[in-house]
């Protein structure tokens, strides 16, 4: 039992981590490629729409042979760490969220667009008016990529090579037990992931309900 | 003078194209019309400095104006669409947004929505959302956006369309009231409402700008 | 956003720190639970903190060769030699046993066969489903020659390979009504799960020995050499040989020394 909480809890300390992080990165880049028009846009685009279809085992064997000690960045001792299933996780996270908060930005009406422009508003102002009139479609992202890699076991498996106390999430102990015929304890696991994305779906739903109702003045 | 304008020329990639031989304004008011179609939305976009073409001379407030800084000058006009455009929030927010760019304390900009929101009767709404308010409701709302931050220039594009007659009334007198310190641009395909507001009455017609009516 | 960074910098800190020993086995063995059995007492007596990771023969060879674990335990004899020759290892030490069989649905009847040889002959011959791991693991590689020394290629819709572990290679071996090559343990592990029975065991070429391999310190400094020798040292104590042969999965023994421990 206490097994599967330090399990669980690895889990959502890396999914949390790594869902932060590809935020953070993946929807200011959006709004910088809304905003700017520059000439390899469409490539971008492209590219990062590409980038959602990889298959995740393709992004832990590179993220392996980066950290490997033979590799580039072996040096740094992250293989075999849940650092390293962070940052595969970010790289299958970020084309997500930058692709579908990018189609939600490009989304909005040109006519607003240029509201804003005579309003006064700077060029920052924009992107985040941008930002909060589709924030509806960035809490979208963002739950769809936690989904995404919340059961995704490909990638952590290579990088973080399930090492029990150290690398072993959710993901990594249900093809475990299933392969030593612990089928309950697979099924045990099983059902926490599911319980932590539906607490987190319902989080970021209440929580966005609830920004939508705050008002900051008071009459 | 507001604006001095020589030789303005802006095309669509379309091919439509906008030419203005001289545009003179004093601090008034100053209506336009024509056939729709004629150039005047254009017209008021290249005034907003949010399309920009190209001229001979173009000066704003006796300065002529930097292509690359067009920002700080889009700060001292607005431009008021003829189709009521609001943010997804509020209608306090809305009217509150050219504040909010503009740095103002909460307190200065609750005195400012509350005062030109009673001037436009629509200080039961502030509280709604943009999408629970009615077309005609939305209308005045933007205008008061519009006129909340007190600019050098507001450019009305039908400004009375979708409005009741009383309402319509109500925006007049309002432009009539802030014309002493704020230059305005009327568009509008109400001949009667431009003599009512205007002295000077300008006339366009396949893009270009003619003095006489 | 600065906890953040500074929990990631701890967290660097601690991997720099502390030396781990990191050990690539083969799944069989770890799926048995021996390995988390012996880990606690290791690293009580020898102070290294263990790390194990679980991946086919194949691929702990490969960790081995590019200095991405400091010890191996592997089960595919012919490879291993390699390894050793081509300079990758400083140490191999064969130390225990089991063995593979062959499984099928036990509603099946075969005839009864001497070596693996007429056995794999009479299900290629007849065609009967067959379910290869196909994964380059030791189990796989000993499938592969047995084929080899009959000079059979096996194809066709009967022969399915799967590219997975043993345990799940099993349960679809178990779906297609199908005969496969695991490991005994593996299936021990599953037996419960499986409408399978073993039809064919005992063969002496189907002896599946398992090795440890410390892997070559000149490859990296990063290496833990010592841990790696330190494992090697335990695991030979007469103690924890005798853990070893009495370590089971119920009422059966699940692996065998290869000598005696004194």
């Amino acid at each position: 039992m206490s097994e599967i909480f330090e399990i669980s809890i690895r889990s959502i300390y890396v999914n949390c981590t790594a869902i932060l992080i590809s935020t953070f990165v993946a929807v200011p880049l959006a709004l910088i490629v809304d905003f700017f028009g520059f000439r390899s846009k469409r490539f971008v685009i492209l590219l990062f729409q590409t980038l959602t279809g990889i298959p995740p085992v393709l992004v832990g064997l590179l993220v392996y042979l980066l950290f490997s000690r033979k590799g580039p960045l072996g040096n740094l001792g992250l293989l075999f760490t849940s650092t390293a299933m962070i940052l595969a996780q970010i790289l299958i996270a970020i084309p997500i969220i930058f692709s579908i908060c990018y189609s939600h930005f490009s989304k909005i009406d040109e006519k607003l667009r240029v509201i804003m422009k005579t309003l006064g508003a700077t060029g920052f102002q924009q992107m985040m008016g941008v930002f909060r009139e589709s924030s509806v479609g960035v809490v979208n992202a963002i739950l769809t990529a936690f989904g995404r890699i919340v059961g995704e076991v490909g990638a952590v498996m290579i990088v973080g090579g399930n090492i029990a106390g150290r690398t072993r999430i959710l993901t990594t102990s249900i093809v475990l037990y299933t392969n030593m015929g612990r089928f309950d304890d697979a099924i045990m696991a099983g059902a926490v992931l599911l319980m932590i994305a539906f607490s987190v779906n319902v989080l970021i739903t209440v929580f966005s309900d609830s920004m939508e109702k705050k008002k900051w003045y008071t009459r | 003078m507001v604006y001095q304008i020589s030789k303005l020329q802006f095309s669509y990639d379309s091919g439509f194209t906008l030419f203005v031989d001289e545009f003179l304004m004093q601090n008034s008011i100053v209506g336009i019309t024509g056939p729709s179609g004629s150039g005047k939305t254009t017209f008021l976009l290249n005034l907003a400095f949010l399309y920009t073409g190209k001229w001979e001379s173009f000066k704003f407030m006796g300065k002529e104006i930097d292509v690359d800084d067009l920002s700080s000058l889009r700060k001292r006009v607005t431009y008021v669409p003829q189709h009521p455009i609001l943010f997804r929030r509020t209608v306090f927010e809305n009217i509150a947004y050219p504040l909010k760019v503009r740095r103002f304390s909460h307190e200065q900009i609750r005195k400012k929505v509350y005062s030109i929101a009673e001037n436009f009767r629509i200080q039961d709404l502030l509280n709604k959302k943009a999408w629970q308010i009615s077309g005609g409701q939305a209308k005045r709302v933007c205008l008061a956006r519009g006129f909340v931050f007190e600019p050098d220039v507001v450019l009305l594009d039908e400004p009375t369309s979708d409005l009741d007659e009383d309402s319509g009334k109500l925006i007049e007198q309002f432009i009539l009231d802030v014309s002493s310190r704020t230059s305005i641009v009327v568009v509008s395909h109400d001949k009667q409402q431009l003599c009512r507001l205007c002295s000077n009455i300008l006339y366009m017609e396949k893009g270009r700008l003619l003095h006489t009516l | 956003m600065k906890k953040l960074v500074f929990v990631l910098l701890l967290m660097l800190a601690c991997v720099c720190v502390a030396k781990q020993l990191i050990l690539a086995t083969t799944t069989s063995v770890y799926n048995t639970g021996l390995l988390d059995f012996l880990k606690p007492q290791f690293e009580k007596r020898y102070g290294h903190s263990l790390s194990i990771v679980a991946v086919g023969t194949g691929m702990a060879l490969e960790y081995g060769k590019r200095a991405d674990a400091d010890i191996l335990l592997v089960h595919s004899p012919e490879d291993e030699l390699l390894f050793m020759k081509e300079g990758h290892g400083v140490l191999r030490v064969s130390f225990m046993y089991n063995d593979f069989v062959i499984v099928g649905p036990d509603d099946k009847t075969v005839p009864s066969v001497r070596t693996v040889q007429e056995f794999f002959d009479y299900i290629y011959e007849n065609k009967l489903s067959f379910v290869s791991r196909a994964d380059e693991s030791g189990t796989h590689k000993k499938e592969k020659q047995i084929w080899k020394s009959l000079n059979k290629v096996p194809s066709g819709a009967w022969y399915i390979q799967t590219g997975q572990d043993m345990a799940r290679t099993l349960m679809i071996a178990d779906e297609k009504r199908a005969f496969t090559l695991t490991d005994r343990s593996t299936f021990l592990a599953l037996k419960n799960k499986l409408n399978m029975k073993i039809f064919f065991e005992g063969d002496p070429q189907l002896l599946n020995i398992y090795s440890l391999i410390v892997v070559n310190p000149s490859k990296s400094d990063r290496l833990n050499y010592e841990g790696a020798l330190d494992f090697v040292r335990f695991i030979l104590d007469p103690a924890t040989l005798k853990m070893i042969s009495a370590y089971s999965a119920g009422e059966t023994k699940l692996f065998n020394l290869l000598f005696e421990p004194k």
